[in-house]
């Protein structure tokens, strides 16, 4: 039998719902159990499950769905999921329905974190802001004329907008949205593109020092209408903070004219900066005192080096890059492809560059539209060199982000695995408390059983988080993977393996 | 009210509004966290609102 009890006027994230159905078929031995809110695409979908949808409902209301053989059946997996979806009222100190409810003087609060769907974060943000309260919004769909408005207000009342579309941070050792909980030490964050600070954060921590603060500024800061208001506003807080010794910028190559003005300011700040524009080259920094880098390692071994006065030692030696690379040879004639699946944006866009450098001959393939690869004629297929972005929206309009559920692209690396064409597989990780708890072991297996494969795997997170990156990256060695210290350390391998691939064709 | 945050060596005391994982993992980070029980906010029904407009 099948029922669908309705939840009137209950807004519930996609994120959360995407587990909830799945809970109660697994706790209550259901057969089928989801939770959606009532958008047409919704209703149609439970319609084609064989479910009576009310004709009532609306897009602001919350559907339970469940097929199962008993009334008590159907119940028990209702409770259920009620349960996961009510644990946030329950166990929060207070229940608020809106922000205005908020009295900040008998109740305190210093930053308000937003990612509701874009159309409606902006409202939030702009009445957070007037209560005098910073903002992270990890939404995207928020306008630009929207940015610009609630980052002017921002600089107006003292108050960082970090965002929209803003993936990480790290603000008094407190990891935000997908952030990892990095150790604290002397080094200051600014990030426009929040997986490259990320790593870059990690990387320092695997260099032996900390981060005491990672503010990010959301992916359009640096577009001319919006002139990096939060980097720059970031910037001052960092050099009037007496524990960051170091400041560090970290972007996709952005507009040369609102570059060029942060680093004109950057100059004039009292400590030292390091500053990396994925994409861009030694120019971009010629006349200034802020220190260039060209890649998100290169980024945080700079950062370190200016503490600590040493070059920190991470990655393959020249030995360890050519006997790994040697292993191609040992491959079957008619495995002659790289597959590259990527969850983080900035790590696809670093790996790209890092390939069209080294190997400007080799033809690639990607699901983005980029200079630095053919666009595939189909995401869902792969062909040749292929390099693919699991977190663009063509494959996040399909299922949740990988970086939140592992599902969509362990089922990919299964269909990789098909391709007998396929000889080297190449998987980022990121780890931290806002992500899926458990990334990496869902490939494990798979990996021991394709012994025939090669994969490069790169983990970007950090020793806090709650996913114990090292039993992780123990699992992967075991299994056979090649665990680079870096995104840049993977990609390097990757273009020497995919040279030699084409060499001995 | 005291909101400096990263220029002070304190956890920030969050507001999360949408994803309820996000409000998860700062609870297990021991931060002063609040979820807010959020609701979209009333939209009249576009066809609603053109019958309006066509009467009004």
């Amino acid at each position: 039998m099948q029922k669908i009890f309705v939840e009137k006027g209950r807004y519930v994230d996609s994120v959360t719902l995407m587990g909830v159905g799945e809970r109660a078929i697994k706790k209550c031995h259901v057969k089928n159990a989801e939770g959606m809110m009532a958008t047409p695409a919704n209703i149609q979908s439970l319609q084609e499950m064989g479910y009576e949808v009310p004709e009532d409902v609306t897009k602001n209301d919350l559907l339970l769905a469940v097929t199962a053989e008993t009334e008590e059946q159907i119940n028990a997996a209702k409770e259920e999921m009620m349960l996961v979806l009510n644990g946030g009222a329950s166990k929060g100190a207070a229940s608020y329905r809106d922000l205005d409810e908020i009295d900040l003087e008998k109740d305190p609060f210093d930053l308000v974190q937003i990612s509701l769907p874009g159309e409606y974060a902006a409202a939030e943000a702009k009445k957070a802001i007037e209560k005098g309260l910073d903002v992270f919004i990890f939404s995207d769909n928020v306008s630009m004329e929207e940015e610009l408005e609630l980052k002017q207000l921002g600089r107006e009342k003292g108050r960082l907008v970090m965002g929209p579309d803003c993936g990480v941070g790290l603000i008094g050792g407190v990891a935000l949205a997908a952030g990892s909980i990095n150790k604290d030490g002397p080094i200051g964050i600014v990030g426009a593109s929040g997986s490259g600070a990320q790593e870059v954060a990690c990387l320092i921590e695997r260099m032996g020092l900390g981060v005491h603060c990672l503010i990010g500024t959301g992916g359009r800061d640096l577009k001319p209408m919006i002139g990096g208001i939060t980097m720059r506003m970031g910037m001052e807080k960092l050099d009037k903070d007496p524990e960051v010794k170091v400041i560090c910028l970290v972007s996709k190559l952005a507009d040369l004219t609102v570059m060029s003005g942060i680093l004109d300011d950057a100059d004039k700040l009292s400590k030292p900066v390091v500053a990396v524009f994925l994409g861009g080259n030694e120019k971009l920094f010629e006349g200034h005192k802020v220190q260039g880098a060209m890649s998100l390692e290169e980024a945080a071994r700079k950062s370190v080096a200016l503490v600590t006065g040493e070059e920190p030692k991470l990655g393959f030696t020249d030995e360890e890059m050519k006997a790994l690379t040697d292993r191609v040879h040992s491959l079957r004639p008619e495995q002659k492809y790289f597959r590259g699946l990527y969850c983080g944006g900035t790590f696809t866009e670093e790996a790209l560059i890092l390939f069209s450098q080294v190997n400007p001959d080799v033809q690639l393939y990607s699901n983005l539209e980029t200079k630095y690869a053919k666009q595939l004629a189909d995401h869902a297929v792969s062909q040749g060199h292929a390099i693919l972005d699991m977190g663009a929206e063509d494959f996040t309009a399909e299922a949740p982000h990988p970086v939140f559920d592992p599902a969509l692209r362990v089922k990919r690396v299964q269909q990789e695995l098909t391709d007998p064409e396929v000889a080297v597989v190449l998987l980022d990780f990121i780890t931290g408390p806002g992500v899926a708890l458990n990334p990496i072991m869902p490939y494990v297996d798979f990996c021991a059983q394709h012994k025939d494969i090669i994969f490069i795997a790169t983990i970007c997170g950090a020793e806090g988080d709650p996913q114990d990156i090292r039993a992780a990256k123990e699992a992967l060695v075991k299994a056979g993977v090649i665990v680079a210290d870096s995104n840049y350390q993977s990609a390097k391998l990757a273009a020497a393996m995919m040279a030699a691939l084409d060499g001995r064709q | 009210m005291d909101n400096q945050n990263c220029q002070e060596n304190k956890k920030p005391r969050v507001i999360n509004i949408g994803i309820q994982n996000f409000y998860n993992a700062l609870e297990s980070q021991d931060v002063k966290c609040t979820q807010i029980q959020w609701v979209p906010p009333f939209k009249q029904d576009e066809e609603i609102e053109e019958l309006l407009d066509m009467f009004l």
